[in-house]
């Protein structure tokens, strides 16, 4: 902190506090640079013997300018970019775990899907789905591509999805699979984010998922009474969005998943 | 997308007797975890089997990750074969790291001494626990090394955290080795990572029991 009673000159103060502002910026943290320049702005104004010196104040704030349009820069600029065939390969080879090549191959379309890769993604996908490997986790992706992409084929595969308002589809109504859903928390620790769950069994309009005791936090958040707003339930044949609310939570006793979490999603009627 | 997937670990072929390991270095964003990658490149590329890929967008940030696969030769035998990673450090980029940390062996925590970075280490290092905590690995078990990075700036003035502090603030619970560094100048690196291949092969001797 700028202080004009510390034991420092007020000019050593400034040189020191330019030098740190400047580091910060080759650092590239271009906010904490910002700040300081800011911080060292007010220390002059402040001070009898350079609150005068427009020179200097004139600098200061065109670093701060040219700061401020980097910042700009660098939060407007492309959050993901398309990749050369070869280091797409490179992450499909990487990130692909499974030991069957079916699986494999889904995983590795997969991870193209979650570095931002959606045009290879979704021609892998396409071929796989083509080969009747996995076709709901296919078809499901292949979804998610397109509304990722944010492309009119979303609109076209997903009539029952629009972006604006959705058409709820009624429970009672769909006597189809709920191959999976996905959940946004409004509230608790994990307000604002996306879960996806795949769904293990479903009985009706009520569907279970289990959630392993490693994500304790996420299964604390859906105690019974619940409710879930806006969850997205995937199909093989569609993708709909419906409210639902938390019907039963227990953890199951005996099996590989003992001590997991099975809970029960009861989807609404409108 | 698509369901849960496998949780993998290390690879080993007993046949070949190879043994493939996955180190990755985590850390706040600016903190120093692509200079070390570019450190080791440069200085131990005797071990590195091919070049260093690096996906960077503009302001030489880490946009998706870096990667450098290195060969350490035989030991006991076996081919030991490592994959070094690093990942983006913003915030924003929370599901490529959780991608990146998938089948990790061993960490790297490159913490950035500046004293304005005091937040960003301990957030950093928060979001790398719950992380882990999705790929079914405990923070607390798993092979970790701590460095802290760019002391060399002390020289220059700019204020630093004193290392007790940050050994209080970040590793009083986990107790794991720690490393003074200066990716920049290439100080503290080779020991951190001599250090993390040590505790991670060391783990995986005990997983795998490779060595028998």
């Amino acid at each position: 902190m700028l202080s004009v009673k510390s034991y420092m000159s007020e000019k050593e103060q400034i040189k020191r506090a330019l030098r740190e502002a400047s580091l910060y910026k080759t650092q590239g943290l271009l906010e904490e640079s910002r700040e300081k320049y800011l911080e060292l702005l007010n220390y002059i104004r402040e001070s009898q013997k350079f609150s005068t010196n427009q020179e200097l104040i004139d600098a200061v704030e065109k670093k701060i300018k040219e700061l401020e349009k980097s910042i700009q820069e660098f939060e407007q600029g492309p959050k993901t970019l398309e990749l050369s065939t070869q280091v797409q390969d490179l992450i499909k080879n990487l990130f692909t775990f499974s030991n069957t090549d079916e699986a494999a191959a889904v995983e590795g379309a997969v991870a193209l899907a979650k570095f931002g890769q959606y045009e290879r993604a979704l021609e892998e996908f396409q071929s796989l789905l083509e080969k009747g490997i996995m076709p709901v986790v296919t078809a499901k992706n292949i979804i998610r591509c397109y509304l990722s992409m944010n492309t009119p084929e979303a609109g076209e595969i997903l009539p029952a999805m629009p972006r604006a308002k959705t058409k709820r589809k009624k429970a009672q109504q769909m006597i189809i699979d709920i191959s999976g859903v996905s959940i946004r928390f409004d509230g608790g620790p994990l307000k604002g984010q996306t879960v996806d769950f795949d769904v293990d069994f479903q009985s009706s309009n009520t569907v279970s998922i289990v959630i392993s005791t490693n994500q304790k936090h996420v299964a604390d958040c859906l105690e019974p009474g619940t409710r879930l707003e806006d969850m997205q339930c995937y199909s093989p044949i569609t993708v709909f969005r419906s409210n639902g609310i938390v019907s039963r939570k227990a953890t199951i006793k005996q099996g590989p998943r003992k001590g997991d979490y099975m809970i029960d999603i009861t989807i609404e009627e409108d | 997308m698509g369901g849960q997937q496998p949780d993998r670990m290390a690879i080993f072929n007993a046949k070949n007797r190879i043994i493939e390991c996955k180190l990755v270095y985590y850390g706040p964003g600016r903190g120093g975890k692509t200079t070390n990658l570019e450190y080791i490149f440069r200085a131990f590329n005797k071990h590195t089997s091919s070049e260093m890929v690096s996906i960077n967008t503009q302001g030489d940030r880490t946009l998706f990750f870096d990667f450098l696969p290195m060969g350490l030769g035989k030991i006991r035998g076996c081919d030991v074969k490592i994959q070094l990673y690093t990942v983006p450090g913003q915030p924003k980029y929370k599901s490529t790291r959780k991608m990146v940390l998938k089948g990790v062996d061993g960490v790297v925590f490159v913490a950035d001494s500046l004293e304005i970075q005091r937040k960003a280490n301990i957030e950093s290092l928060k979001d790398l626990a719950e992380n882990l905590a999705q790929e079914n690995k405990n923070i607390f078990k798993i092979p970790l090394v701590m460095q802290y990075n760019k002391r060399d700036l002390e020289e220059k003035g700019i204020p630093l955290m004193p290392v007790e502090l940050m050994q209080r603030e970040l590793n009083s619970k986990l107790k794991v080795p720690y490393y003074e560094a200066s990716a920049l100048k290439g100080s503290g690196v080779g020991a951190t990572l001599k250090e993390a291949l040590l505790v991670t092969l060391r783990h995986l001797q005990k997983e795998l029991q490779w060595t028998k």
